[in-house]
């Protein structure tokens, strides 16, 4: 079990000169009060400082150390930082200390080259060489678990990663988690027997080899143990491949969320130059065309002088036309005289007509009667008055005035889209200036493909060569068992039954992980639903389910379960998954939260309060006054609060620990 | 965890335990014992693969061979 005695702070971040935090031997909950800007969080960078060598800012990136030491002592010549963690380890005492001091020669550090960096670890005052160092840090606290000691409530929304299975950040939690618990005890166990076991299977091959009787089945299972450790290593090469490629991944899925606003802002240029281009297109359409039309404008001018000749024209059209049209029909009706006369009929009535009235028709039809057509002069006249007037109607400035009207509306409009388009367009200029270089904006999309596409092929990779070694794996086991009849020297009998046990040891490690899985996945959901159901306080809720990456969703009274969920129970089962993987993991040490309270409400963060002694021996809180109220506190945890501080802000970069 | 051994963690005896579930089912012919050291030098070594491999393989061909003789000689 971890303990942390005493935290020895030297010009870190906000915290000038020499200052202490004594937590004591005892178990219980340490409380360190420090409103905003004072250096909370920079306490978490203190522990993770001492134990990692690096600190983080927000949203998860590193920062660079040369700019955590403190600016008053910097002002004053004094340049760098230290800090000495003193701690137990299951009764051994371990003193921890880091520091970041001037290289020699350098008069005033400008950057972190000026700077060295220096670890000592002490084991009961002796201290350890680099080797042992790395090793007993890596045992005490490997830094892939650290989120489940150092708990920032800020980077809750990654627990909300394990409940999907293809996020790269719940992958990294999956395997963190996995780490803390134990399992790799487990599959390193069965990653060295099967080595192992393949060790074994090739001494077999050569006794087989040696032997006359097995010399042939010797050969071939050597020449297939050599094929399948080439299909091996090219699985674990393809393995390593996805496993960096999924680095990738979560890189590109970073920069992409970061290069987010830039890609829109570039997009939504893309769009309105487009719509500039067009619009200016049909601008100068429009243009043209009523340059076209005002080409004929002169003709307005002209416009009542060309109705007068139309009137005339249709005046002298009409009187040639009324002429034509009276002889047709005159033409007509002579027509159905002769007629009737031929048939002596009336085609009307049908009554006969008698032999005088048909003369009487006959003469009269001859007789000039006053309608007769158009001469052929008065034809021609006629065509060309009608060619004329064709002509002067085209001439209509009536209708070229309409349409004159509508163009020019129609540039007008076009003329305000365009202004509008100008203007986002620099508005949108303006905003990807702030942004900086935005390259990468444009590129990286195209990259998350590729990487998807990468991905994809060595998945696919992955299971032919996976198919092709159980292929072959078969094959071998045939081999063996055919040798196994055969066998009648001691030796390869000898040989034969260790590999045997060795296969053995191997399907017991192989089922074991299984099972221990299950069994793991089992406890942390009945203890982190037994911390949800004392902290939340919706009696509806009646426990937490587990899926296959520690991922935990909230189930209802009816069986259903709650998909969705607020930021406040986020919050609660975040907080119910790390009490259940500290009561859980062979790995026991303080948890030290940074304002896990978040947007709780003071129900909520009572019950929280009240049950932090149960979630880790020893529990170092950071809060401001007002995220819980102290008395209150101070009443719930009783004899469990062990220790309180206050941060005291003396000037902007110097801030006090004082003890309460 | 440094100097831990399996009797004084109830972590690890939960390891064991699994394997153990397994062992008594299917495979009784194979010693507690062996699993229990195999899961110790896996437990000490996790931040030095090679040299775990390197213990656990020499454990192994120790062992099995102490144990075939043993079962020859009954």
């Amino acid at each position: 079990m971890l303990h942390f005695s005493e935290l020895i702070i030297e010009n870190f971040g906000p915290y000038k000169g020499i200052q202490e935090i004594d937590f004591t031997s005892k178990n219980g909950v340490n409380i360190i009060w420090g409103n905003n800007g004072l250096g909370k969080t920079t306490l978490l960078n203190v522990f993770r400082y001492a134990l990692f060598g690096r600190v983080q800012g927000r949203g998860n990136k590193s920062h660079s150390l040369k700019q955590i030491a403190n600016w008053e002592s910097y002002d004053e010549g004094k340049y760098g930082f230290k800090v000495t963690l003193k701690m137990y380890n299951d009764g051994v005492r371990y003193d921890l200390t880091r520091q970041f001091t001037v290289k020699e020669g350098v008069s005033q550090p400008e950057k972190d080259n000026d700077y060295k960096e220096d670890i000592f670890l002490k084991k009961e005052g002796t201290i350890l060489s680099q080797d042992e160092r790395k090793h007993v840090l890596n045992s005490i606290m490997p830094e892939q678990v650290s989120r489940f000691f150092l708990f920032d409530g800020e980077l809750l929304q990654e627990y909300e990663d394990l409940l999907s299975e293809e996020s790269s950040i719940g992958i990294k939690i999956k395997d963190a988690i996995e780490r803390i618990l134990g399992v790799p005890v487990l599959t390193n166990g069965l990653a060295d027997i099967t080595t192992a076991e393949k060790e074994f299977s090739a001494r077999l091959s050569k006794v087989a080899q040696k032997n006359n009787d097995t010399q042939l089945l010797g050969n071939l299972l050597v020449d297939k143990q050599s094929e399948l450790k080439t299909h091996e290593e090219e699985l674990e090469t393809l393995k390593t491949t996805l496993k960096e490629l999924n680095v990738e991944k979560a890189n590109l899925e970073e920069e992409m969320k970061q290069t987010d606003r830039a890609r829109e802002l570039l997009n939504e240029k893309r769009i309105q130059e487009d719509i500039e281009s067009r619009k200016k297109e049909a601008l100068s359409s429009k243009k043209a065309e009523i340059k076209m039309l005002t080409k004929n404008a002169w003709q307005g001018m002209l416009n009542n002088r060309i109705k007068l000749a139309l009137e005339k024209l249709e005046e002298e059209i009409n009187v040639y036309e009324e002429k034509k049209t009276k002889h047709a029909v005159s033409e007509q009706i002579i027509d159905q005289i002769h007629k009737a006369c031929e048939q002596g009929e009336c085609p009307i009535c049908e009554q006969e007509i008698s032999e005088s009235l048909r003369q009487t028709l006959k003469s009269k039809t001859k007789a000039d009667i006053g309608f007769e057509g158009l001469s052929d002069e008065e034809k021609n006249k006629l065509i060309q008055l009608q060619g004329r007037r064709s002509q002067l109607r085209q001439l209509n400035v009536d209708e070229l005035k309409q349409q004159v009207t509508s163009i020019e509306d129609s540039i007008s409009d076009i003329t305000v889209e365009i202004s509008d388009a100008e203007q986002r367009l620099s508005d949108i200029n303006k905003s990807l200036n702030k942004l900086g270089d935005t390259s990468r904006a444009e590129t990286v999309s195209g990259d998350y493909a590729k990487c998807l596409e990468k991905i994809n092929n060595t998945k696919n990779g992955i299971d032919s060569a996976t198919d092709i070694i159980t292929k072959v794996t078969g094959e071998i086991k045939n081999l063996e068992d055919k040798l196994k009849k055969q066998a009648t020297d001691d030796e390869l009998i000898k040989a034969e039954e260790i590999r045997d046990l060795s296969g053995k040891i191997k399907q017991i490690f192989e089922n074991g992980v299984d099972l221990y899985r299950e069994r793991l996945k089992q406890k942390v959901e009945e203890d982190a639903s037994d911390i949800f159901t004392k902290i939340s306080n919706q009696t509806e809720y009646t426990n937490l389910t587990i899926n296959e990456h520690y991922g935990l969703s909230i189930v209802h009274e009816t069986g259903r379960i709650v998909e969705i969920r607020s930021a406040g129970y986020e919050h609660i089962v975040a907080l119910s998954l790390i009490g259940a993987l500290h009561k859980n993991a062979p790995l026991q040490g303080p948890i030290i939260m940074d304002s896990p309270f978040g947007r709780l409400d003071p129900d909520h963060k009572r019950k929280i309060t009240s049950a932090l002694p149960s979630l880790a021996e020893q529990v170092i809180l950071l809060v401001y006054s007002g995220e819980i109220d102290e008395q209150l506190a101070r009443r719930t945890l009783g004899g469990d609060l062990i220790n309180e501080y206050i941060l005291t802000s003396i000037s902007a970069f110097n801030t006090q620990i004082t003890k309460v | 965890m440094e100097g831990l051994k399996m009797n004084t963690n109830s972590n690890l005896t939960e390891l064991l335990d699994a394997l153990e579930t397994i062992r008594l089912e299917n495979y009784p012919e194979i010693p507690k014992e062996l699993l229990e050291e195999i899961l110790n030098i896996e437990y000490e070594h996790q931040d030095n693969r090679s040299e775990g491999q390197s213990k656990t393989l020499k454990l192994l061909e120790q062992r099995l061979n102490q144990l075939v003789d043993k079962n020859n000689n009954v």
